[in-house]
């Protein structure tokens, strides 16, 4: 039948078109027949142009997802524990679930441009109680060859920028419950091998070259560290990583023990609060963050500089370069509004206050250092990712900030 | 050689006319045949292979490269009396045959529905909601999906909805049905199938189907409610696209743009606020008919219309925004958010069951889908004429009947949703059966007297006044010409009488222009051209256009 079909349009196409085809036909349904016919003569494959092709070659391989499996060797853009500041990286290694998905285990290592490098191994038990406990161990090991520190304080000078080498390795017990979804509490338990070096940022001196142990406490001597962790949080936004309504409180209660030379040891307690506010449908939102992260030394002892927390960059006070400002105490406090631009980009409006004390009687508005920006945050709905922010006011230029993430 | 999807159809565009149009400018205006009730889709499609869709770049190309032909033109394949014959894409229901608010009801079912026990094929771990692939008690293969745990019954309760009514409008519809299943019914076997993480098949395991119910919204008696969809015949040759024609269905001649059924679903779509109504949504499947394959084209997926949005409550933005849109994202933009655009303002009951639909804020010409689709954005007003007077055709109580079968068990989402499509309904109407000439089924009499009937006033929207002016002429069927007859008549009444001198003459053939004029609708006054050929001592409507 088919062979008949295109003889017949052969036919009519040696007999020519136009009125000849026309005025040939008797019937309204022959002359459709006959169209139908001409081209059931010259049918053809769908062939995709170069875009279509592209797209679609794209989602049938799903590169990325081949990339990045849930189960087996794994590259990526950036890494677990890489360091904010540590420039572009990638990561690989090998994560697969074990003994009919009751284990997981995961190996594998990262770097940067800026030689950043890491290794880790975790085994955890993820799915346990329904998926609402986790156990786990892992063992980390960090180089971070370009670490910034201007002095302690909320008055360093922006012109004593250094650069410093931290090589330390974390062992790490950790139990972490989910009753539901929206209540966490955990605790960990671990202990940190480290120690400092030079720096190796080109551009600014290394730390021994304008600190000392008096100005740097622990630039002289690392010890190694046991600690203990207990958190508690409280998390009902929307979205973790695009939140746009809800809430998450968050209090860590940290110890470290120096372990070598009696002089170290501290307390740390992180108290973290985030809150936002939906108006209109969400299409605008008040963002607030408020974090107070505080160590308190034992009796006779100083907290090491390269554990004390840290004011600046690109989620606390983005007026100010990634680890500006560094002490015993640190507070800030950000506020962004938020608008939907379109269903792909929100942009935002924001300010942070923020300070660090040597004393938590010190945190005190008197030292609140100062900034406000713009952004612009591409995203999904569930996530950012890709933030541009451009934050002024600190006193030091412009500071811009390309991450892969949220700010908050 | 290979093609791409729209140049066959570039080629055919001009010359393939389904009614009486420029193609037939060689041969007669009128063929015996006419008008066309069923187009004659006599080839054989069977060496059709399955279309490769990407939802992404159906997105991408609709909203910023132009998909399809925008020549302003009058569809390509209605009849010559304006309307769409019975294909594989279309059946005259509800329009023309004036379906009982029963048949509307039942929609597509053509039984009581799957039973359980429900024997698992496969799971399907990622898409936008959580669901199954099972055969039921008697074998039939279903695709089951769950509504979202934040609104119960609402995704179901729209899909079923929406599949009656775009049945009843005239498309190929998958029969979808509303059931309950139990955990301890759903049986698996060493050939049930899931996906793991990273797309690999896999045996399912009991597991895996406790942690696909984690995601569906539970009854309060231990079952959950769901959305079967029995599976469509044929074997799947792929989505259609709202533009182009399909180079290798022989079938496939009237671009896609330019079919009245495509261009005037923009006005089902805003009853239903069916926002999703993209290639993504379609299916067509090749079947036997008449002992020759052909292809099906199906609309499915109706779980983002009215007020859902599969997974959550419908986006304000659904039928009022496209994704992009330059204008208000720069107006945004360079007013740091405080020019807020007037729908986010809108307010919307808090009715789980219901998500988010109103009537008040809406406006037909206003409603957008997800992005652009070129058969939309082709639609003339005699297009949206056909699809309101088909909207018109549906019952009110039919309205509120189809609302009952979603069972809601908030009687105030029943009461809410029946309000709700009520005023959209008429909304529609309004706009579009004004929007043009309103002037439909006329009928001449031996005796020469033109009857008529006004599809605003039959459908009560709109106010006395409308007047009608009509100009008799001969009409030369070879020739397609015109010569005037007379004076033109003037009336208030839906009735005028043809010239004797016309009637008494050999001519087999005449021709009447019909204006109407109503002060309040000035889309009236389009031009309406209505032909009757002599058939034995009478005369019978070959020819109809409407706004050309």
């Amino acid at each position: 039948m088919h062979q008949r079909v295109l003889a017949t349009a052969a036919l009519i196409a040696s007999l020519g078109a136009g009125a000849g085809i026309a005025s040939a036909q008797d019937t309204r349904a022959d002359l459709l027949e006959q169209k139908r016919a001409q081209k059931a003569g010259s049918l053809q494959t769908y062939e995709p142009g170069k875009l279509e092709k592209a797209v679609l070659w794209y989602e049938q391989h799903d590169p990325l997802g081949r990339l990045s499996p849930h189960n087996g060797f794994y590259a990526q853009y950036g890494f677990q524990w890489k360091p904010v500041g540590s420039g572009v990286g990638v990561g690989a290694g090998f994560r697969h679930d074990l003994f009919d998905r009751i284990a997981r285990v995961d190996l594998g290592g990262g770097i940067t441009f800026r030689n950043y490098q890491m290794l880790q191994a975790d085994f955890s038990l993820p799915y346990l109680a329904d998926e609402r406990v986790e156990l786990g161990v892992h063992v980390v090991y960090n180089h971070n060859p370009q670490e910034d520190y201007w002095g302690l304080g909320p008055d360093s000078l922006e012109d004593n920028r250094v650069s410093f080498t931290a090589d330390y390795t974390d062992f790490q017990a950790r139990a972490v419950a989910r009753p539901v979804s929206w209540i966490e509490a955990g605790a960990r338990f671990g202990k940190v091998q480290g120690s400092l070096d030079s720096g190796t940022d080109s551009r600014f001196p290394s730390i021994e070259e304008l600190f000392t142990d008096a100005s740097a406490p622990g630039l002289a001597e690392q010890p190694d560290f046991s600690y203990g962790e207990v958190l508690a949080a409280i998390d009902y936004r929307d979205q973790e990583d695009n939140a746009r309504a809800g809430g998450y409180y968050a209090v860590r209660w940290r110890k470290y023990n120096d372990l070598d030379l009696d002089r170290y040891s501290f307390r740390e307690i992180d108290a973290h609060v985030m809150q936002f506010f939906p108006i209109f449908d969400k299409k605008r939102v008040i963002a607030v963050q408020a974090r107070l992260i505080s160590t308190t030394p034992d009796e006779g002892h100083v907290v090491p500089f390269y554990f004390r927390p840290t004011l600046g960059g690109s989620t606390s006070m983005r007026g100010y370069n990634d680890y500006r400002f560094r002490d015993d105490h640190v507070a800030y406090l950000n506020l962004e509004y938020r608008w939907e631009v379109f269903s792909g980009l929100d942009m935002a409006l924001f300010s942070d206050w923020g300070t660090v004390a040597p004393t938590f009687e010190d945190l005190s508005a008197s030292n609140l250092k100062k900034g406000y920006g713009i952004g612009f945050r591409f995203n999904t709905y569930k996530s950012v990712w890709w933030r541009i922010d451009f934050g002024f006011g600190g006193d030091e230029g412009v500071q811009y900030f390309f991450k892969f993430s949220k700010a908050f | 050689m290979r093609a791409r999807l729209s140049l066959p159809a570039a080629a055919i565009v001009g010359l393939v006319w389904l009614s009486a149009g420029p193609g037939a400018a060689n041969g007669p205006k009128f063929y015996p045949d006419d008008p066309l009730w069923r187009d004659p889709e006599t080839q054989d499609a069977s060496a059709i292979k399955e279309l490769p869709s990407s939802a992404q770049y159906d997105f991408v190309e609709n909203s910023f490269l132009g998909a399809g032909d925008e020549t302003d033109q009058p569809a390509l394949n209605t009849n010559t009396v304006d309307e769409v014959p019975d294909s594989s894409w279309f059946t005259n229901r509800v329009g023309r045959l004036r379906w009982t608010v029963d048949q509307i009801v039942r929609g597509p079912d053509s039984g009581p529905g799957p039973t359980g026990p429900w024997t698992i094929v496969g799971g399907k771990r990622e898409g936008l909601s959580p669901g199954f692939t099972l055969r039921d008690s008697t074998g039939t293969l279903y695709f089951v999906k769950f509504d979202p745990p934040s609104n119960p019954e609402m995704a179901s309760g729209a899909e079923i909805i929406s599949t009656k009514l775009f049945h009843a409008f005239g498309y190929h519809v998958p029969e979808n049905y509303i059931a309950a299943i139990r955990r301890d019914e759903l049986v698996l076997t060493d050939k049930s199938e899931t996906e793991d993480e990273d797309g690999r098949e896999r045996i399912m395991r009991p597991r895996d189907l406790d942690a696909l119910l984690k995601r569906a919204a539970p009854n309060g008696n231990g079952s959950y409610r769901v959305l079967a969809s029995k599976a469509l015949p044929g074997t799947p040759v792929g989505r259609f696209r709202y533009y182009g024609t399909r180079p290798d269905d022989p079938n496939d001649i009237f671009p896609h743009e330019h079919r009245r059924e495509l261009r005037g679903m923009r006005v089902f779509a805003a009853w239903l606020n069916h926002d999703d109504s993209r290639s993504i949504n379609t299916f067509d499947t090749l079947v036997e008919e008449n002992g020759r394959k052909l292809v099906r084209h199906h609309l499915l997926d109706f779980g983002s219309t009215l007020g859902s949005g599969s997974i959550q409550a419908q986006s304000t933005r659904a039928g009022n925004e496209f994704l992009w849109e330059r204008r208000p994202t720069f107006i945004t933009m360079l007013t740091f958010g405080f020019y807020v655009r007037p729908w986010i303002k809108v307010d919307y009951p808090d009715i789980p069951a219901v998500g988010r639909i109103e009537a008040s804020y809406f406006q037909p010409e206003e409603w957008k889908p997800e992005y652009p689709n070129a058969a939309f954005s082709n639609a003339r007003p005699e297009d949206k004429f056909w699809a309101a007077r088909i909207i018109a055709a549906i019952p009110q109580q039919a309205i509120g009947a189809v609302v009952e079968t979603a069972r809601y068990s908030d009687p105030e989402a029943t009461r809410y949703l029946t309000d709700v499509m009520l005023e959209r309904r008429r909304k529609i109407l309004s706009a579009y059966l004004n929007g043009t000439n309103p002037v439909v089924n006329p009928a001449l009499s031996a005796s020469g007297e033109l009857t008529f009937e006004n599809a605003a006033e039959e459908a009560g929207v709109t106010t006395p006044g409308g007047r009608y002016s009509i100009q008799w002429a001969a009409f030369d069927n070879e020739t397609a010409t015109l010569s005037e007859e007379g004076t033109e008549q003037s009336v208030t009444t839906r009735r005028a009488q043809a010239p004797s001198s016309l009637l008494n003459s050999s001519r087999a053939f005449i021709a009447a222009r019909v204006r109407a004029s109503h002060p309040d609708h000035p889309g009236w006054s389009q031009t309406l051209m209505l032909y009757f050929r002599r058939t034995g001592g009478g005369w019978s409507l070959v020819g109809l256009e409407r706004n050309r």
